[in-house]
């Protein structure tokens, strides 16, 4: 090989990588944004129905992702890849993505709602925050990823920073059921770190796109089949009142946010591997205090500050060498 | 026959034909999928660094044409031929 065509393959795949990185920063800030702004659409009617508590995070999550499946669709449509969904959803690995997304989707979701409900935000968010960490593991035995020292210490780094940014402390509520609830918090980010994992490995033959196009579809139909019948009578009650109302047109248009967080999110993990891509994703929490203080009331405190420069140095030992992540695994 | 994913097929043809490259890829998928505008340069070259990446494929060589076009020819690496299982019995 002449060292100058070399250079261009070289220079090809580190531009890959770094692609990589952009989209897992990508995915890492407009899911920030998707978290401020379905606060906001969770606070206004008729998501404020109290008839049950969980009730209305649920549905708007199962909107939110009906949304987003159906964003995804128009987007693979207009790149004329919707023919793919099909010849996807007939092979073993297209059929892997199905469950990557009902153990990211409706187990992750659900469960850690309830896990809020049951134990309180403050173990909830803390066990949950340990999604990326699960997920290298996972990665590291599964797919036999690379992750050096540097970027276990900025996942590790990434992760205690969003635990301190999103802890809330114990307000001081029995809890009657709490172990139940920190199981539950456990199931989901099991649930989370399996959905990067199983996904990757299908991704390898998959098309990232198609994957969280069946993804995001797959999560709203289980949603809606499966959990809000659980929730009862009150979740369709809430669903159907939101199409009466504005509020479904914001969740379209967070959807779209949504759709675009978890698309950079699947092309992230497909292109520079699980472990770096949960551990940029997880910078969500950096960026929802952000776009908190943009949007909303929310008050910089000194802890949110410490939170956010903790998750920023763990970013950029996450990120590390481009050149390394030429080749994501090991042989 | 149903035909496969446009990706699993790359994967395919890699296996089939030792040294097979990009060109020889894009034609092929050409007549098999008329109607897939996903069949184009870019796309390929993405699926084919993205099979190389995580290690399905290798490559074997790379000429530079008089118009600045890369031809690299890859073979199938002993990962991506026990990922094969899952095209093979589709």
């Amino acid at each position: 090989m002449e060292v100058n065509t070399q250079t261009i393959i070289q220079k090809r795949e580190i531009s890959f990588a770094k692609k990589g990185i952009g989209w897992g920063l990508l995915a890492g800030a407009s899911w920030g944004l998707d978290a401020v702004l379905m606060g906001m659409a969770l606070a206004l009617a008729p998501f404020t129905n109290t008839l049950s508590l969980f009730a209305a995070p649920l549905v708007a999550s199962c909107l939110h992702d009906g949304f987003s499946g159906t964003w995804l669709f128009i987007k693979n449509v207009i790149s004329g890849k919707w023919r793919e969904y099909a010849r996807t959803l007939k092979t073993r690995p297209g059929k892997l993505i199905l469950v990557a997304a009902i153990m990211g989707g409706p187990i992750g979701m659900s469960n850690s709602m309830l896990a809020i409900h049951f134990a309180g935000a403050a173990y909830a968010v803390a066990i949950t925050a340990a999604y990326p960490a699960i997920g290298a593991i996972l990665g590291a035995i599964f797919l036999k990823e690379k992750i050096g020292l540097r970027v276990w210490s900025g996942i590790l780094l990434a992760i205690l920073g969003s635990f301190v940014v999103a802890y809330v402390p114990p307000s001081g509520e029995s809890h009657p059921h709490f172990y139940l609830g920190i199981g539950l918090a456990v199931i989901a980010t099991i649930g989370w770190a399996l959905e990067g994992v199983i996904s990757t490995y299908g991704m390898d033959l998959v098309d990232s796109d198609i994957a969280i196009g069946i993804r995001e579809i797959t999560s709203f139909s289980v949603s809606f089949c499966v959990i809000l019948p659980f929730v009862g009578a009150v979740a369709y009650q809430i669903l159907f009142a939101s199409f009466s109302t504005s509020v479904v047109w914001y969740i379209a248009v967070i959807g779209l946010i949504g759709g675009i967080s978890q698309l950079s999110w699947y092309r992230a993990m497909n292109m520079t591997g699980v472990a770096r891509a949960m551990g940029l994703n997880v910078t969500y929490a950096l960026w929802a205090v952000f776009f908190g203080w943009l949007l909303s009331d929310l008050q910089i405190t000194s802890t949110l500050i410490t939170g956010a420069v903790l998750i920023c140095l763990g970013t950029i030992l996450t990120i590390g060498n481009p050149k390394q992540l030429v080749s994501i695994r090991g042989k | 026959m149903s035909k496969l994913p446009i990706k699993f097929r790359v994967l395919q043809l890699v296996n089939q034909k030792k040294g097979i490259t990009n060109e020889e890829i894009l034609e092929i998928l050409k007549i098999e999928y008329p109607r897939d505008r996903v069949v184009n340069y870019k796309d390929i070259e993405y699926y084919l660094i993205s099979l190389k990446s995580v290690g399905l494929i290798d490559s074997i060589s790379v000429t530079l044409t008089d118009h600045n076009k890369l031809v690299e020819s890859y073979k199938i690496s002993d990962y991506g031929m026990n990922r094969m299982k899952y095209i093979n019995n589709n």
